[in-house]
């Protein structure tokens, strides 16, 4: 044997790397990380886990190395029920369980376990692909579309033997090229997490926010040097699809089908310990994009009129309603003048 | 002269606070000893979970129960969460604070699971250590529970009640024991659940948990899924004599019932106290699913049982 079995660091390592193997106890006992803390064999295991009068050494591993997948899957799957419903269980958990190859929990809580999983679906899509995927203020993607990707997302089969292989997709709808197919997914991932951030984050419910008559008082000379501070809740998010529309119709149980692509902008919010969303225009999405990253009203509507199809009078004709609508649903935690 | 519970009071029976029940208890105020808490669904919570949470205090004990503490693990103490902790247990006055004898992960990960030690002299000497110094940050004694577990190691040189009594007596930490998890590991391990209840300290004993598990035949799993089983009441019975009574909850985390049942079910410790009664409903639960080696499949089909603790609140959207 390599290291003394008999120490506790020793057994802890060698442990963690049987249990949380890929490919089950066996292979995670043979593999080099858990060989070089102990170096048994599987069928030497004993050495280290004797059996019981019903289970052998691997047997009784075996209920920790099931039970570390089952139990981080099933809270994935508690945290992202729309993109389980988008691809079937199978599949979801083929992602997930590759996720936790990447990224294995690091942290006390499982609030935490699902933080990079939209990342990690970013970081796997296909080569050649952009990991960022902007909206533009002309409605398109910015990616070209790609009907040669299969993608690696929606290929997932499980197998015993190599845990994850790819194969046809089974799940990805007909008329969906594989590159929209995944756009959809990283999207709705995207917005599940928000959607569990936002909801155990910092909120509004104990604080006076700003409202519309506060807005009022403000005079029209001393508006363009004002600063509207937006709620540390609030979420601004870009997506190719109506995921929300979606996500909701799961939640409710109604008849979710994959939606077409069509650019979508969001505020994510949350108002008496629920999260709330709400569709912008994307006029409206670069208004409080600006204000959220500090510019002035003033610098945040000239920003936004560069979106504005129309002339500037009409724009300005639209924002005081806009201004009043958000004061009052609660997205403004004060304004500065400077 | 230790005082019984280490001076705690008996709280009476209480159970296990879960998301899925918060609008019934606001709502109802059910006749609820006392409620546990799974501390790290709070101790970062600044949304419903912590709003809830508050209102119950004011109206219940609350009891604090970790998975994260790893007082076990040979990766360094999270001094950040054990502020956490103690912040929490000062904002809601959490009668005590408690954990399991376990680790759940090193080089940084956590596995989320309640993962067994060896029980032996460095062992011992090294989880005494950390659980001094988790008990002078927290600037109270600390209370760990006997976990349920799967494998022993050739490692271990005493059994695990003689770990837990000389564990206790050496940092004057209180035990919570789960009579359900005697009973589970005194099936997988083959040893004697009456002699562990017998030989740890009784006056350390500050809580009781009881919980369901799943029979696999060849081994239990401690799946917190159902009622209790009779033969557990009955280890329960007789914890209570040798203890003189503790506080006493019920776990339930999976196939989690409407609030009534779970309550009704924590009731019966009652009549349990009172005389064995056999119940209907009583009897060892079927097993459910061969034990033997699982693929990859198997292990992500969804159909496994998965040990307690799973604890995650998802979010309400509208």
């Amino acid at each position: 044997m390599t290291g003394d079995p008999r120490e506790l660091r020793t057994i802890q390592e060698w442990m963690q790397a049987v249990i949380t193997h890929p490919e089950g106890v066996a292979a995670g006992i043979d593999s080099a990380a858990a060989r070089a803390k102990i170096d048994v064999a599987p069928a030497e295991a004993e050495r280290v886990v004797p059996r019981s009068k019903s289970l052998d050494a691997i047997g009784r591993l075996e209920i920790y190395a099931n039970a570390y997948y089952a139990r981080l899957l099933e809270c994935l799957r508690e945290e992202f029920p729309a993109f389980v419903h988008a691809v079937g269980q199978e599949v979801f958990d083929g992602f997930a369980f590759g996720y936790l190859q990447s990224y294995p929990s690091r942290s006390y809580t499982l609030a935490e376990l699902g933080a990079h999983f939209p990342q990690y679906l970013r970081e796997t899509r296909p080569e050649g692909r952009s990991d960022e995927l902007r909206v533009t203020s002309d409605g398109n993607t910015g990616d070209a579309p790609d009907s040669s990707l299969v993608t690696r997302h929606s290929s997932l089969e499980l197998s015993p033997a190599a845990g994850v292989q790819a194969s046809a997709c089974p799940v990805q709808p007909e008329g969906c090229t594989p590159a929209d197919w995944t756009d959809f997914l990283i999207d709705l991932a995207t917005l599940e997490r928000t959607y569990s951030e936002v909801f155990d984050g910092p909120g509004i419910e104990r604080e006076r926010l700003l409202q519309p008559a506060d807005l009022q008082a403000v005079s029209p000379e001393a508006w363009p040097r004002c600063r509207l501070v937006l709620v540390e809740c609030l979420r601004l998010a870009a997506f190719r699809y109506p995921v929300h529309e979606y996500a909701t119709a799961v939640r409710k149980q109604s008849n979710a089908e994959i939606p077409a692509p069509s650019p979508t902008w969001l505020v994510i919010t949350r108002r008496d310990y629920v999260v709330r969303r709400a569709p912008l225009s994307f006029p409206q999405f670069a208004l409080l994009e600006a204000l959220s990253e500090g510019a002035s009203v003033g610098d945040a509507l000239e920003r936004t009129a560069a979106a504005w199809e129309g002339d500037f009078d009409e724009l300005a004709s639209h924002v005081g309603a806009w201004f009043r609508e958000w004061a009052q649903a609660g997205h403004f935690r004060r304004l500065e003048v400077d | 002269m230790i005082e019984p519970r280490l001076g705690h009071p008996n709280l009476g029976l209480g159970v296990g606070l879960r998301s899925v029940h918060y609008a019934h208890i606001l709502e109802h105020e059910p006749a609820v000893d006392w409620f546990e808490i799974i501390s790290e669904n709070y101790i970062d919570s600044r949304g419903r979970p912590r709003y809830v949470l508050e209102q119950i205090a004011e109206r219940y004990p609350i009891v604090m129960h970790g998975v994260s503490l790893s007082i076990g693990s040979t990766d360094p103490l999270d001094f950040e969460y054990l502020t956490r902790v103690r912040e929490l247990a000062r904002a809601v006055d959490a009668r005590w604070v408690s954990d399991h004898v376990c680790w759940t992960g090193v080089a940084s990960r956590n596995s989320h699971d309640l993962l067994p030690i060896p029980f032996n002299e460095a062992t011992l000497a090294h989880v005494a250590d950390r659980v001094r110094t988790v008990q002078d940050h927290f600037e109270r004694p600390l209370v760990l529970e006997n976990p349920s577990s799967y494998v022993t190691f050739a490692a271990s040189t005493m059994p695990e009640w003689e770990f837990l009594t000389r564990l206790a007596e050496e940092t004057g930490c209180g035990l919570l024991l789960d009579v359900n998890n005697v009973y589970v590991s005194a099936k997988n391990h083959d040893f004697d659940p009456v002699e562990f209840l017998e030989n740890v300290p009784h006056e350390r004993v500050v809580q009781f948990h009881l919980a369901g598990h799943t029979n696999c035949r060849t081994h239990l799993i401690d799946t917190h899924d159902g009622a209790v089983i009779d033969p557990v009441w009955e280890l329960y019975r007789r914890a209570h004599e040798l203890t003189g009574g503790a506080s006493t909850l019920l776990e339930w985390d999976a196939k989690i019932p409407e609030f009534p049942v779970l309550h009704a079910e924590v009731l019966k410790a009652r009549e349990e106290i009172a005389g064995p009664k056999r119940r209907p409903g009583g009897a060892p639960i079927e097993p459910r699913s061969s034990a033997g080696r699982r693929t990859v499949v198997r292990r992500l089909s969804g159909a496994e049982t998965v040990p307690h603790p799973a604890a995650f609140i998802t979010a309400d959207v509208e």
